[in-house]
């Protein structure tokens, strides 16, 4: 019995030496624990689902209930073939076209802008450009819905000058890329104007004074030193905002009920996956085609990233 | 930096798998579940997974509980007869708890139910096509058959045809709570006053539309800006948007020539604008009427009550003083029966989940044939019995230059399913997509016809229907 206490002693202590060392061997420090309730978030809200979407993407669905891997590929063709998977993805591409540039280069030239006036006019600034964000996507659209009626709208006068007479004529298909674009800017680009600047009031003020003391204009700051050195946070946005727009749903749903002169109930390729679930009691359809949203998000940041190296940091 | 990396790489695999296995468990019992549900799920339900179109046996089924507590999902308009339902029968009062919701909601909360086993509302108020279609397919499953719970003298006090969009492949899935029948509403003063006379046919309404539009600019005899035109226009017409062959098979076939003589004539009147491209409801619209610049309408019955009024909050006529005639739907040229469409007229369907069937039969039964409800409903009863007293309530509302009763009662036989029956895909979203939005962009509805034809044509296959195309 001893020699069997004894044993056990010995082999736990053996364990807790072996687990000290590939605790050591591994790299593991403290530090890392900071890390775990971001880790625990990411796996129970992105991972999780994920993984889950992977595997009804594989299923059958007969009244309603999952036949895990009985369908194999055809929940895929079916989301791939769908008559509406076109249009949507069209409809999302040409979006990601004009909002993705707009974004980008709009909040790169309002912070370089306010960066130049670098005071508290500048700050103030700031904080008022932050304030739409304070709207979210939801109130925003409802919000722009008044916005863009040349009847109520303040901007009126603007929108019966461009020959807009009611709501449905600003709101119509062919115009939606361009009024979620707005709408993109005016909830978002706050947010990503304070990150900006911030990132602009880490550059070292010796490397600016060099510059000017080199004879170089404010237009030349701008560009030449300070883009260059918060180029990590414009490519961060990039990889953001690419994998948000190509998500799109709230928007055109909202947009579409409440405007009846019809905008497609499958507008863009993630209503389309709500139209599969609920609609056809398809999840794997819908599941397939997240899939696949998923997949394009990634790959953008992996394009990204690869193409300009920028968190090489270290 | 490597390391770490893998590190990372290893514990995120770990926490994944686990979380598979976790997700594997409540998945993995669900495939044997379509031959035998799972156990927290009511008895009732086990044959109807079998068998979920065939069998509704819920009524029957031993886990009746005369004490469980019903949830009826309602709109405004319907919360009050229940309430009334309430008031009247204070022993079960506490047992039936109102929900309001967005009913277009309906299919898809069914789904969720059916995946999670339970919270499925127990007596709904829901349109007949698509919403109590689709939750009637197998993956819903939802409605229970209320043919033989419901006595046969309740059922033929129904007006004639009134539950045939009910009926699914002889399957009774809900009753009736009103007749949208589509007749044709006019400003009777205006009619009198301008010294034309009332049409009975199409041709005559288009030609009154062209002398209107000369005469009288700003006047209008119609409007087509929302999918209420569909109904107004073209079911009647009995245009084949969605003509029921059988559960499987549908025929779409927006060129037919009942599709064409629609659309073209509205396309005329659109252009020598006797014919509005506004919603009803647009508030621009309202204002027109306001403005007394509305001859007629062809729209639903329960426009009279509802939409004309008569009282200080109604949405068109806020004095009632005998401005409101109404005529029989109109005749297409060539044609010796008249045929109209519908627009609405919901109708009452109770869950095959329910627990407490008994009760949830009775308070449809009520919502849908009761006197003390129906006898003042702002719509046209689906039950005779209760419309002939309804009657009197509109015959006693001053805004009617007659008694409109025997005219929307001849009209209620006019209904018909032939062109647009009881399918499960959204046939009013697709109309708004692509022919409002069309007209409202400045093009015709015949060349968007063909838009049309594509577009519903991938959703009744996407609901499962074979198509016929001619």
């Amino acid at each position: 019995m001893a020699t069997d206490a004894g044993a056990i002693a010995a082999q736990s202590s053996g364990q807790k030496n072996t687990l000290k060392s590939a605790w050591k061997r591994w790299g593991f420090k403290p530090a890392h624990l900071l890390v775990l309730p971001y880790l625990i978030l990411l796996i129970a809200f992105g991972v999780g689902p994920g993984v889950y979407a992977l595997v009804i993407s594989f299923a059958k669905f007969e009244y309603g209930k999952p036949q895990l891997f009985a369908a194999g590929l055809s929940n895929y063709v079916s989301a791939y073939t769908d008559f509406r998977f076109l249009g949507a993805m069209k409809n999302v591409g040409l979006y990601l076209l004009i909002s993705l540039p707009v974004g980008i280069l709009g909040v790169m030239f309002i912070s370089l802008l306010l960066h130049a006036r670098h005071d508290r006019y500048g700050d103030a600034m700031r904080t008022i450009y932050f304030i739409p964000g304070a709207v979210a996507g939801p109130t925003a659209v409802l919000l722009a819905i008044f916005m863009f009626d040349p009847n109520i709208s303040p901007f009126g006068p603007i929108l019966h000058g461009m020959g807009f007479e009611t709501v449905n004529d600003v709101i119509v298909e062919r115009h939606l890329p361009v009024i979620f674009t707005l709408l993109g800017v005016f909830a978002g680009a706050g947010g990503w104007i304070a990150i900006f600047y911030g990132a602009l009031n880490n550059v070292s003020e010796e490397v600016i004074e060099a510059a000017i003391m080199d004879g170089c204009n404010a237009l030349g700051l701008a560009w030449l030193i300070k883009r260059p050195l918060i180029m990590p946070f414009i490519v961060y946005m990039a990889i953001l905002t690419f994998a948000g727009n190509v998500q799109l749903f709230a928007e055109p749903q909202l947009i579409g009920a409440a405007n009846v002169a019809g905008i497609s109930k499958y507008w863009s390729p993630n209503q389309l996956g709500y139209a599969f679930a609920f609609e056809q009691a398809n999840f794997g359809s819908s599941a397939a085609l997240s899939l696949l949203m998923v997949a394009i998000g990634i790959l953008g940041a992996v394009l990204i990233l690869s193409t300009t190296n920028i968190f090489k940091a270290d | 930096m490597k390391r770490t990396m893998w590190v990372a790489v290893t514990l995120l695999l770990i926490l994944s798998s686990l979380l598979v296995a976790c997700g594997g468990q409540p998945a993995a019992p669900a495939a044997p579940a379509v031959e035998a549900p799972a156990a927290g799920a009511p008895t009732a339900e086990a044959p109807a997974v079998e068998e979920p179109v065939a069998e509704a046996p819920a009524a029957e089924a031993p886990a009746a509980n005369t004490g469980a507590e019903i949830t009826v999902w309602v709109d405004t308009t319907r919360e009050a007869g229940v309430q009334l339902y309430k008031t009247l029968h204070p022993d079960v009062a506490d047992l039936v708890n109102i929900e309001l919701v967005d009913r277009g909601q309906f299919p898809a909360k069914v789904l969720l139910f059916n995946n999670t086993g339970s919270g499925w509302p127990d007596v709904v108020f829901a349109e007949p096509f698509p919403l109590v279609a689709q939750v009637a397919d197998e993956n819903h499953a939802f409605p229970l058959d209320l043919k033989d719970s419901v006595p046969s003298e309740l059922i033929n006090g129904f007006a004639p045809g009134a539950l045939d969009p009910c009926t699914f492949d002889g399957h009774l899935y809900c009753l009736r709570n009103d007749l949208a029948q589509v007749v044709l509403w006019y400003d009777a003063k205006l009619m009198e006053k301008w010294g034309y006379t009332v049409p009975t046919t199409w041709k005559e309404y288009e030609e009154l539309g062209a002398i209107v539009a000369k005469d009288h600019p700003g006047a209008l005899v119609g409007t087509c800006g929302d999918d209420q035109c569909l109904t107004s226009y073209f079911q009647g017409s009995r245009c084949p948007v969605g003509q029921v062959i059988s559960g499987t098979e549908v025929r779409i076939n927006t060129q037919d020539p009942k599709c064409i003589r629609a659309a073209e004539m509205l396309d005329r009147m659109i252009a020598n604008k006797s014919v509005d491209t506004l919603s009803p409801f647009d508030p621009a619209f309202v204002d027109k009427v306001k403005a007394g610049n509305l001859l007629m309408l062809p729209a639903a019955s329960w426009y009279g009550e509802y939409v004309f009024g008569g009282k200080p909050d109604s949405t068109y006529y806020q004095t009632a003083e005998g401005q409101l005639g109404v005529a029989l739907p109109l005749k297409w040229e060539g044609e010796d029966q008249i045929f109209t469409g519908f627009q609405g007229g919901s109708a009452w369907s109770v869950s095959r989940h329910t627990e407490n069937p008994e009760l949830a039969l009775d308070v449809a039964k009520f919502m849908a044939t009761s006197h003390e409800y129906q006898d003042t409903a702002v719509t046209f009863p689906a039950f005779l019995p209760a419309a002939d007293v309804w009657a009197k309530t509109v015959a006693s509302n001053p805004v009617y230059a007659f008694d409109p009763y025997p005219v929307l009662k001849e009209a209620a036989g006019m209904m018909t399913l032939e062109g647009l029956g009881n399918i499960r895909y959204d046939w009013q979203s697709a109309w708004n997509t692509d022919v409002i939005a069309a007209i409202q962009a400045g093009d015709t509805i015949v060349s968007a016809l063909p838009k049309l034809q594509e577009n519903y044509v991938g959703l009744a296959k996407t609901q499962g229907y074979d198509v016929v195309t001619q």
